[in-house]
This record gives structure tokens, sequence and C-alpha cells, in this order.
């Protein structure tokens, strides 16, 4: 990953949470929307645009990645709170799939399956951005070395 | 570092990606593609509205038990600028949409043609074919049912006026005071329930019609699948040399209304403000979701054609280099 491409990344990820925690209607009533800047962060249509074009972003940026460690031989393996993100990711993606489906026009969906799908995106999100908060505290990355990953007996 | 490729590799990322998009595909099993032509829909007949309220009345009757019964005092929200919307106490108000009230009637006079008009226009939620009060709420309190109808679940409902804000004609009304909110966090997050027409869905699942149409003594509405409803609206316009609104409003309602008069003429005449729906020409609002949201199926795949596209250019190159070494 370039120093670029991480760079990107990151800031296509903070403004896929931000209008992700946009859709609920917290920014205007929490004054956040009346600082000079924010104020888009309580129009609904405009948070869900830019919510869509960071997806589509980041999807793009995750299958290139993906894609990328499938394909190289690495030695190197994925850490545990790696595995755990990769999981939560992977929850999050399926959801925000869903929920884009169910906007499209002529798409029936039970109110359950939406209220469900809702609450795995939302806490997924959530959990992901602990998890890696926790992982970054105590310096855990995504990939550690084979020999790092055995127990210290085994090395 | 050169990446290698195997041919197992590259099944394995292959198929990694066909599985993923299999299950993307797959999970949403409970959904299915509905057809809005079909939709339920009803149709207006302007020139027959005579303003006598019946429809009015009989939806009050018929939604006694679904008006909010808040108590009083309500807790405190935090911050102090949340507003209170409380109707409880203008339960009996008849002419604007409330919590108590998902039917008003608007008197429009005007003049079209040299000829003056009086016209009463029944207003209540438009069931839109793709409702932005449906798709934008975050929890999944609004709902729209196979028939296309849209209704919001009071026992879901946080009262954020999300709903209100993404209607095009600001329909739903709040009551604070009541609702799931009050059992979470009242002072933090919510406040209260959001209401507006369902279009009697309960009795339409027992094969009856909205209280409104059976209650008008004039034939003003018909109801029936959209496609027809179009047809039969195109005949009467043409029949009166009318008007149609509801075809393209937000990207077509299931609510189409037919007036002798041009619905530019009429919104400039009525009276508008809370509560007082307009008769504007709006776009779809969903038409960013409804474009972008089929486009971003192709995001993963640029996503997994550059990296491998990247890898083969990788490999290909060190493999000219080793044939010329």
């Amino acid at each position: 990953m370039t120093p670029l491409f991480h760079l990107v990344f990151r800031v296509n990820m903070l403004f896929l949470a931000l209008s992700g925690i946009g859709h609920m209607p917290i920014f205007k009533r929490y004054y956040i929307a009346d600082i000079p800047g924010f104020g888009w962060l309580a129009e609904f249509h405009i948070t869900l645009t830019i919510h869509y074009l960071t997806a589509a972003l980041f999807l793009a940026m995750v299958a290139w990645l993906a894609t990328t460690r499938i394909l190289t031989k690495s030695e190197d393996r994925l850490t545990r709170p790696a595995r755990v993100k990769v999981g939560l990711y992977i929850a999050v993606i399926v959801s925000g799939g869903i929920l884009v489906f169910k906007n499209l026009k002529g798409i029936y969906m039970p109110a359950a399956t939406i209220t469900a799908t809702d609450l795995i995106h939302l806490f997924g999100a959530f959990t992901l951005g602990i998890t890696a908060l926790v992982a970054r505290i105590k310096g855990l990355g995504w990939l550690e070395s084979r020999e790092q990953a055995l127990p210290p007996a085994a090395r | 570092m050169n990446p290698t490729l195997s041919r197992r590799a590259f099944l394995k990322g292959g198929v990694a990606t066909a599985a993923t998009a299999v299950t993307a595909t797959a999970l949403p099993g409970a959904a299915e593609a509905a057809d809005p032509g079909g939709y339920l829909t009803t149709l207006f007949d302007l020139s027959k509205c005579v303003g006598c309220g019946e429809c009015v009345t009989a939806c009050r009757e018929t939604h006694e038990a679904d008006f909010p019964q808040p108590e009083k005092p309500f807790p405190k929200m935090i911050p102090a600028r949340v507003p209170v919307e409380d109707f409880s106490d203008s339960r009996d108000d008849e002419d604007r949409l409330t919590p108590y009230n998902w039917l008003t009637v608007q008197e429009t006079e005007v003049t079209w043609n040299g000829e003056e008009h009086t016209l009463y226009i029944p207003r209540r939620c438009m069931h839109c074919i793709n409702p932005p009060c449906v798709k934008l709420c975050p929890w999944g309190a609004a709902v729209q049912e196979k028939n296309g109808l849209s209704r919001i679940n009071d026992e879901l409902c946080l009262g954020g006026a999300k709903c209100r804000k993404a209607c095009p004609w600001h329909i739903p009304q709040r009551q604070t005071g009541v609702g799931l909110y009050l059992d979470v966090l009242p002072a933090l997050a919510g406040n209260g329930v959001m209401y507006k027409c369902d279009r009697c869905h309960d009795r339409l699942q027992e094969g009856e019609h909205p209280a409104c149409i059976d209650a008008c003594p004039e034939d003003v509405q018909t109801i029936g699948p959209r496609e027809e409803m179009i047809k039969q609206a195109k005949a009467l316009a043409k029949e009166m040399n009318g008007y149609i609104y509801g075809l393209e409003e937000n990207g077509g309602t299931n609510t189409i209304y037919v007036s002798p008069v041009p619905f530019d003429v009429l919104n400039d005449a009525s009276e508008k403000g809370p509560g007082l729906p307009d008769l504007a020409p709006h776009g779809n609002s969903m038409a960013m979701a409804e474009n972008v949201g089929t486009a971003m199926l192709l995001a993963p795949l640029a996503g997994f054609a550059a990296a491998a596209g990247r890898i083969f250019l990788k490999l290909k190159r060190a493999a000219k280099e080793e044939e010329t070494s």
C-alpha cells in the first residue's frame, strides 16, 4: 500500500463514516451542523450522495487490496485484530449492499429485514471503529510474519 | 517485491470474488422485485370535489385508535433547542395535517382562462413509488408494502422527523411525548412519533377501500393499479381539457390528481406552510440512489480489474526481463 493509497483510503473512510452517521438526525440537534463547513451533515440527500460515492471508492479500494493479497504470495498473515476487522468489514459491506438494493425503485423488502440490516450496518461500523482504535492504540497492524504469529516456544 | 502468480491463486481470487457477489445478491432473499405499474393508486377528479369534508371525518373516525395519547409533562430534552411538537390540545384542527388529522382539504380560488374557479384539493400522503420517507428512515420504522403504500410503524419510530425533511411535501407530522424514545434515552435521542396517512392498510387487508374513498358522496376518488389509473387520468384530463399531477412528481406517486386548472396556478394560489403541502413540480429525490445504486456494483469490479491488471503487467515485465537476461 503506497502512502498516497493509504492517505486516500483514510480520508475517504472519514467522509464515509461522517456521512453514515449523518443518516441519523443528530448533527443538527447537537449543533455540529451549525459549525461553518459542517452544514451539509444535516442535509440528508447530500449525506446520502456522499455516502454512496465514498462507499463506491471504498469498495473499489478494498477489492484492489483483496485481489492483490489473494493473487500475491505472501509470507505475512493477518493479525488477530485484522481478522476481526475483516469480518466486520464483510458485515458492513454486505448489509450496505442490501440497503443500496432496498433503495432502488420497485423493491419490496419486509420491515424486519430492513430494521435488522440497518442495525447490522450501524453497529457493525461502530464496532469496526472501536476495533480499529484499540488495534491502533495497541500498535497492532494488519500483517505479521508467520514466525511472529507462532507461540514463543515454537519459534 | 515482484508478485508471483499461480493458476491456483488466480482461481482462488476469481472464486472469492464470485462468492462475494453471489452472497451479496442472495442475502436479501426476503426482498422481491415489485411492479410499480401495479401499485395501488388513487385518482382524484378535482372537478368533482365540493369540499364537504366527509373524507376528513371518515379518516379521523377510522384512525381514532391510531392517534397519539401523550402523557404530560413531556420529558425534558437536551439540548434546549429540540422543539416540542404538541398537537394534543388541538386535536380537532382539520385545517392542516397533524398527527390527529391525516387528511386535509385545501380550498383554492383561482381565475383561469377568464373564469373563476373554486377548487377543493384533498391532501394527504402521496404514497410515492420510491418513497424517500421509507428509504431514508435510519431504523426501518417507515415501510413500503407490496402494494406500494407507505406507512410508519408507530412502535418503532423515534420521531427524528427525517422523513418529513426527506418528503418533498413534508407530509409526516410529529407528536412529542409518545413512542419508543421514552423507553430509550428520552432526554438525548428521539422526540416522539411521526404520523401520516397509511392508506387504511388494515382496511385494504380486509378487502375494503380506504375510508376516505368509501365516505365520499361525490365519487371524487377512484382506486386501482397505477397503470390503469394513469390511463383513466389521461382520458379524464383529455375530456375536461385538464392537467395531471403525480405522474412524474418525485419520480411518480401512487396518488394522481386531475384538475381543470394547471397545477402551477393552483400552487401559486394555495395556502402553504407547516402541514399544508404544495403542488410544485418536484423532481425525483431518489434519483441519485436509483442511478448510482446500480452503478455501485461496478466499483468492486473496477478495483478487482485494476489490481489483477497491475499484477499481470508486473508478471509480464518480469518474464520479459528474465528472457532478455
